[in-house]
């Protein structure tokens, strides 16, 4: 935690709004992506955010700097985004990840927006952890140990969670890498199959 | 590095070695060296490093600063519980209760030790058989 996240956090809890705000200004942004991309829609990434910056007020008074301020806010929006999707569907449907369009065509998706909704769609069908380990590490940049932290796993748990991510993303974005998803190690050891563009 | 640990390190943290594990990253670049046909397997990592980057990032934006901030209105801090002032608060009405109960005997006309065991015992036991004759 810098030093100025521990005195913004010390002033919010002597109530001071403007502080608070300075705190959102900075943590929202990455807050809300985490959000967005753990849920796998932005659905209700907001009011995630919310409910995880309003716990900051709340707990201010009694935080103490034992860990970093983004550690434990990433911790609370991961788990509240949990909880989120373990709630019976009935109450989130818009949380449910769109499936994959099967027709649509590779070379079209290559182009403008489409390419972005639909490697986002892919990344909404990865497992909760894997996406969890993806939204941290990838988009966040941090690195295995950090997000370890914040998931409560250990750091080989979280490049295990990685490397089957990049696996299952590979071979659904076969089509938009212009090969037939094969692997590096294929690659290097001259295995590679011809596994033909998903239909 | 084994070419299998570089592989499995692409296949993990993506194309660029700069976001590997610092303690992989000389050890990536020796290998590299060794077997320039590695930088395949980066490109290739690469490439869905690109797709991932494609994905569109969430604006916050200030409308959704304002309503946090709006929305703490509503919510109560959470003080910590000052154990140590609590203490003394308690201590200071005992000592308090002390002083008024010794002043209480100690005046000339204020109730004696017998008239308080009185009427404690008929708080707890009710009348004496006495004193329901008395009625």
């Amino acid at each position: 935690m810098s030093a100025d996240d521990w005195s913004l956090m010390a002033r919010t809890g002597e109530g001071d709004r403007v502080a608070f705000r300075l705190l959102l200004e900075r943590h929202g942004p990455a807050s809300l992506r985490l959000a967005t991309r753990c849920l796998g829609t932005a659905g209700q990434a907001e009011d995630i955010v919310q409910e995880a910056f309003l716990r900051v007020w709340r707990e201010a008074p009694r935080w103490r700097p034992q860990a970093r301020l983004s550690t434990w806010l990433y911790r609370v929006v991961v788990n509240l985004c949990t909880d989120q999707l373990r709630k019976p569907r009935s109450e989130s449907l818009d949380l449910v990840p769109e499936p994959p369009d099967e027709r649509e065509d590779a070379e079209t998706a290559l182009h403008g927006r489409q390419v972005g909704a639909l490697v986002e769609r892919t990344l909404a069908g990865l497992p909760e952890r894997q996406r969890q380990a993806v939204a941290l590490c990838y988009y966040e940049g941090m690195t295995a140990a950090e997000a370890a932290e914040v998931l409560d796993l250990s750091p080989s748990a979280v490049e295990a969670l990685l490397h089957r991510a990049r696996r299952s993303l590979r071979e659904e974005l076969a089509p938009l890498l212009g090969r037939p998803g094969a692997t590096g190690r294929e690659v290097v050891s001259g295995e590679r199959k011809d596994r033909g563009l998903r239909s | 590095m084994t070419e299998e640990e570089f592989v499995r390190l692409a296949e993990t943290y993506g194309g660029d070695t700069a976001r590997w594990p610092v303690a992989q990253r000389a050890a990536a670049a020796a290998a590299l060296q060794v077997k320039p046909e590695l930088a395949g397997i980066l490109a290739e990592a690469a490439a869905l490093d690109c797709l991932l980057g494609q994905v569109p990032a969430a604006k916050f934006t200030t409308a959704q600063t304002d309503r946090v901030v709006r929305a703490t209105r509503q919510v109560r801090q959470r003080h910590p519980q000052n154990y140590r002032r609590l203490a003394l608060q308690a201590a200071a009405v005992v000592l308090c209760a002390g002083i008024g109960l010794a002043a209480g005997f100690a005046l000339p006309g204020g109730p004696t030790a017998g008239d308080d065991l009185e009427v404690t015992g008929f708080l707890v036991f009710g009348p004496t058989t006495a004193q329901e004759d008395m009625r």
